[in-house]
């Protein structure tokens, strides 16, 4: 019975994204978050997700952190934006809506975990009876990745390339 | 009954951290906060598919010789490997919203909304006064002139 881990986890970070949000000074509120990134990755781990949980705690807790810091510390580290007005509860009713219309909209998911889910029939089970003999590699991940959707890695590399880029342009730019 | 309520809980759980998101994102005044709530927001969404992998009485999706090739043996790996490639293009995001902000910041000394939205109101006014921090974009304005 590990069920309630995954609960116990959620019932860690809603607080902690809260605090994330709440806090006025902004490298603790970046602390929190890669705290809050790495109870991330712990789910994720729990849900039996190694690969995705070792690159969370990487890049969600790693470089994310790392950027977030940097830029704080380049720029201003309080935050003295005024807060309520008559704009107050306006965003707070409409994330009370939307978060209304999710959850009427999670009714007809399939139940957590269900191995009957319409999403494990079709092309997954080939990917992992086909992994061994296709691509001789154990981790199907990888063998998906790397292998079944490379085209898939060759434009997320793409994507990357072009953000990178964007940032020289926009930073350079300012520079000149 | 409580499998019954555990079974949706999840999903509650991963949509009260999308709501949280979207309210920082939303209602925030500061733009370093709003790009907090966004990372909050990726995450959520990163859960939802990872959730959805899930699978009663399945393992790591690592073919094992002692455990043989049996689809319902190991979790669905398809999300895993779309979410990989989200949390890469995640930092992609980031990182140009980032130097956006440092711009941002440059030209303005500040990441509050309001005191970006009255300065930038306040330079519509006088017309193109050129202080120092708009020199540049000032030349450029005369050079697609000439």
């Amino acid at each position: 019975m590990i069920w309630p881990l995954e609960l116990v986890i959620f019932a860690i970070m809603i607080p902690t994204a809260l605090l994330a949000l709440w806090l006025r000074d902004l490298l603790g509120s970046v602390a929190v978050l890669a705290a809050y990134s790495l109870f991330v990755a712990l789910l994720f781990a729990g849900m039996a997700a190694p690969d995705v949980a070792l690159v969370e705690v990487v890049i969600g807790a790693g470089v994310t952190g790392l950027l977030l810091v940097g830029a704080i510390l380049l720029t201003a580290r309080g935050d003295d934006a005024s807060e309520g007005g008559t704009s107050r509860w306006v965003p707070g009713v409409l994330v009370a809506g939307f978060l209304a219309l999710m959850l009427f909209g999670s009714v007809d998911l399939p139940d957590y975990a269900d191995p009957e889910a319409p999403g494990h029939q079709r092309i997954s089970p080939d990917y992992i009876e086909g992994s061994l003999d296709d691509t001789e590699t154990p981790n199907v991940v990888t063998s998906v990745l790397a292998d079944y959707r490379s085209f898939d890695t060759l434009g997320e590399t793409l994507v990357i390339i072009t953000a990178g880029l964007a940032c020289l342009v926009i930073l350079l730019r300012e520079a000149r | 009954m409580a499998d019954v309520l555990f079974d949706r809980s999840v999903y509650v759980g991963v949509m009260v951290l999308l709501a949280i998101g979207l309210y920082g994102m939303l209602a925030k005044r500061n733009l370093a906060k709003k790009l907090v709530g966004m990372v909050i927001f990726q995450t959520a969404i990163y859960l939802f598919f990872i959730q959805g992998a899930a699978q009663m009485g399945a393992t790591v999706p690592v073919i094992e010789q002692d455990l043989g090739v049996d689809a319902d043996t190991y979790v669905n790996p398809l999300p895993h490997l779309l979410i990989l490639t989200a949390l890469v293009v995640g930092v992609g995001v980031l990182g140009v919203a980032l130097s956006f902000l440092l711009r941002i910041y440059r030209r303005h000394g500040t990441f509050d909304e309001d005191r970006i939205a009255a300065d930038l109101a306040a330079e519509e006014i006088e017309g193109h006064t050129v202080d120092d921090h708009d020199a540049d974009d000032h030349d450029d304005a005369e050079e697609a002139r000439s």
